[in-house]
């Protein structure tokens, strides 16, 4: 019913006309720190939030359930059509994931339908430089929000080491990531630099070349056991695959790394394959942290951050896009369902839409 | 000064010493919990669908003595009057039965590690005992699971040979370490599941025949009896004759000794076969890890050709065959896996499985498969998906102790095991709330 009263309001909401400003008053708002806030009323108008704060006398509509961001998946392979990869060549800087979307890809309207609004879809990480990603919407008008993303690459071992073309070792892949920069840093990674590492000595390696470089420190996506290199990382906002079920070493880093003042965004590759696999990931990394609020940034504000938009995305704030998911519980509660999802102030999902449609 | 033989005990009454303790090892374990002492909470899930609140629960050497809505603290008679009562530790939350995880991923390496795989091996005899160090990796598994709300789990020789061994439901003790409590069971592992081979496709078959094989044996153990006794006959029989024989005083060429019977062929033992029989006596319950619709129908058949006490694991198909599985009284455990089928094809969700099962009266226990991560988020899936939350939470605590013959969990009550969760949401499926597990002290 409700999912029917916000399609309602918000059908002008397509074309990039203009539209009346809509005042959402949901039983509550996941806030900034993980909890639940009452009488909160949500102002969208023209694709964005405009107005959070206390509910207006009149003209408000309620509407049941929680509403909470939508989840920003930061570094996936959700949308590709086939594998976006070259592995001829050593050094693929000027692949773009945007060139390998499949705008049919059937995952979207499942993401859509587990609350995440918008995908960072990154090349397959196989090379020392892969090329850039691309940021899309999973549902709505608009699907590229950002043609051009970062540079990623990888410096892991498992990834990269290749007898035919090479890197063989971690020595010789930093040694072509610092012959890419030497030649042109700024057309390479001007635009930011997501690197996947596994150990210590390619965090440093990168973090000191990206220094010589006259580059900002690289974003590190961080697989293999983060115990190992958690030094490294402390203050620092890092990606990690979505983990669902941590080992108690596992949970005890994040927890002891979280403490540190590490920030996680949490990306799909490399982890749990499900549609479902970032919410999971998040609820497990508020059961080992304690932090509901960290937990759920980190498949929101987290994530829309380590892209360039923080405050535009993955929050419910004035100047943020109104992507935004109705919850009829915490999105943290497993038990939760999705009523309805917004993308660009714009309806764009609803259970009874989906069974009809099946 | 005495010489240094009578200091030290002889090697032999050592040897003899640890081999009693190791004999007595499987039954019987002391946990290790000592201190005596109450939890006030919020509230306490007793069991499926009953809460009691405020809740008040004495625990002493780890196992539940009281809950009550008030606080019953008795202070204990001492010969010198009325002693202390014990502490009160207040928390906030709601307390809840510790999990059960009837298929967990859990074991001693040395065990699971071995290459050749015997039907007859036994994991209450592999499992350490409850030192602190003696097997660090094991006590990380169970601090894991500990972590994710486990009390008590089901520690399976094998999951992926015909027979991989027997193996046993166990509980936590104070050193993180399991011991083996509840039942036995006999892992086995048919068709599509069985690791290897195109021969995969008749393991079923090849498993019936082989307790059909061990009752054959049984039975033909009963005719050696007779035919021992026959030939005692014969025996004595020929005695006489014999006597008769050579006394015979007219003895001619022609009179013939008589022949001396033949002494029946005593069948022969054998370990993997005696582990088949203690199934066919309902000593061993039997858990099949069968997958395909094929495979839980050879269970079916299995249960209809032999007095087994069935139990299908995994059962990605079982809802399939649910009415035949609630009419032969087989339990299923389910493990959440990964749910690649919720993808797109919802009428194979792990949801849909579980409900179509549940519906149909089958006993379903909800277990990890070894991603205890999973457990709580899955079965917080379930209850999204329409699921009764009372059914689901039966499902991960009193259902699975059930079927493991764990008495002592599944629920808060008197005798139970005081390994709990504490959650502060409206369910332990809330993961924006507090969640911690209480171990006994």
């Amino acid at each position: 019913m409700l999912g029917t009263l916000l399609l309602t309001l918000a059908a002008g909401g397509t074309g990039g006309e203009p539209t009346a400003a809509l005042v959402l008053l949901p039983d509550a708002v996941v806030a900034l720190d993980g909890t639940l806030q009452r009488g909160v009323a949500v102002t969208i108008e023209d694709g964005r939030i405009t107005a959070v704060g206390p509910a207006p006398a009149e003209g408000a509509v309620r509407v049941h359930g929680v509403l909470a961001p939508g989840m920003v998946d930061a570094y996936s392979a959700w949308g590709a059509d086939g594998f976006v990869f070259e592995e001829s060549r050593q050094l693929t800087p000027g692949l773009r994931a945007a060139d390998g979307v499949d705008p049919e890809s059937e995952a979207f309207a499942g993401l859509l339908a587990r609350g995440v609004t918008a995908v960072h879809l990154v090349p397959e990480p196989s090379n020392v430089l892969a090329g850039r990603g691309v940021l899309l919407a999973t549902g709505g008008a608009l699907q590229m929000l950002a043609a051009q993303t970062a540079q990623t690459g990888s410096l892991r071992a498992s990834a990269i080491y290749d007898q035919r073309v090479g890197p063989t070792s971690l020595a010789g892949g930093l040694e072509l990531l610092e012959a890419a920069l030497a030649e042109s840093a700024q057309d390479v990674a001007g635009d930011g630099l997501w690197l996947a590492v596994q150990e210590s000595e390619g965090v440093r390696g990168a973090r000191a070349l990206c220094e010589r470089a006259g580059l900002a420190m690289p974003l590190l996506v961080c697989h293999g056991d983060l115990g190992g290199y958690g030094g490294d990382l402390a203050g620092a906002l890092v990606v990690v695959p979505a983990d669902p079920q941590p080992s108690a070493r596992a949970a005890e880093v994040w927890k002891r790394l979280a403490a540190s003042g590490t920030r996680f965004a949490v990306g799909s590759r490399g982890g749990n394959p499900e549609l479902n696999g970032l919410r999971t990931a998040a609820m497990a990394l508020s059961r080992a942290t304690g932090d509901a609020g960290a937990a759920w940034a980190a498949v929101t504000a987290h994530p829309a951050e380590a892209l360039g938009m923080a405050g535009e995305m993955g929050v419910i704030a004035p100047g943020a896009r109104a992507d935004l998911v109705l919850w009829s519980a915490h999105p943290l509660d497993a038990a939760a369902r999705v009523e309805a999802v917004m993308i660009g102030g714009e309806t764009v999902w609803r259970p009874s839409a989906a069974e009809e449609a099946r | 000064m005495l010489p240094r033989d009578l200091l030290a005990p002889p090697l032999g009454v050592l040897l003899t010493l640890s081999l009693l303790s190791s004999a007595a090892r499987p039954q019987d374990q002391d946990p290790g919990y000592t201190r005596t002492y109450v939890i006030q909470a919020d509230a306490a899930w007793v069991a499926p669908g009953e809460v009691v609140a405020p809740a008040f629960v004495q625990i002493s050497e780890g196992k539940i003595d009281w809950v009550s809505s008030q606080d019953r603290r008795v202070a204990p008679r001492t010969p010198f009057g009325a002693g202390e009562k014990p502490p009160i530790v207040k928390v906030e939350g709601t307390l809840a039965a510790g999990i059960v995880d009837a298929w967990s991923g859990l074991g001693p390496g040395e065990l699971l590690g071995e290459r050749r795989v015997r039907p007859e091996r036994r994991m209450r005899e592999a499992l350490p005992a409850l030192y602190s160090g003696e097997d660090a990796g094991l006590q990380a598994q169970v601090l894991t699971a500990r972590n994710a709300g486990i009390a008590a789990v089901y520690l399976a020789t094998g999951s992926s040979a015909l027979r991989s061994g027997i193996g046993t439901a166990a509980a936590f003790a104070a050193v993180d370490l399991p011991y083996a409590t509840g039942r036995e069971a006999l892992d086995c592992a048919i068709g599509g599941a069985v690791a290897g081979g195109p021969e995969a496709s008749y393991q079923a078959e090849e498993l019936s025949g082989a307790f059909a094989a061990a009752r054959a044996w049984r039975d033909s153990l009963d005719d050696y009896d007779e035919q021992l006794e026959k030939y005692e006959k014969d025996l004595e029989e020929y005695a006489k004759k014999l006597d008769e024989f050579v006394k015979k005083e007219d003895r001619s060429d022609k009179d013939k000794p008589p022949t001396r019977p033949k002494r029946p062929k005593k069948p022969q033992a054998d370990a993997a076969r005696d582990v088949l029989l203690e199934a066919l006596d309902g000593k061993l319950q039997v858990r099949v890890r069968a997958e395909s619709l094929a495979d839980v129908r050879a269970v079916l058949a299995m249960d209809g050709q032999f007095d087994l006490d069935l139990v299908v694991v995994g059962g990605l198909e079982a809802d399939l065959a649910a009415e035949a599985l609630a009419d032969a009284r087989i339990p299923v455990i389910l493990a959440p896996g990964p749910d690649i089928h919720a993808d797109g094809h919802g009428e194979r969700s792990f949801a849909a499985r579980w409900m179509r099962l549940h519906d149909a009266g089958v006993e379903v226990a909800i277990a990890s498969g070894g991603a205890e991560g999973l457990l709580l988020a899955r079965a917080g899936q379930l209850v999204a998906a329409g699921a009764d939350p009372n059914a689901v939470w039966a499902s991960l605590t009193a259902v699975p102790a059930r079927i493991l013959g764990l008495s002592a969990h599944g629920g808060i009550a008197p005798g139970k095991d005081a390994s709990m969760i504490l959650f502060g949401g409206s369910s332990p499926f809330d993961a924006s709330a507090p969640f911690q597990t209480h171990k006994p002290k």
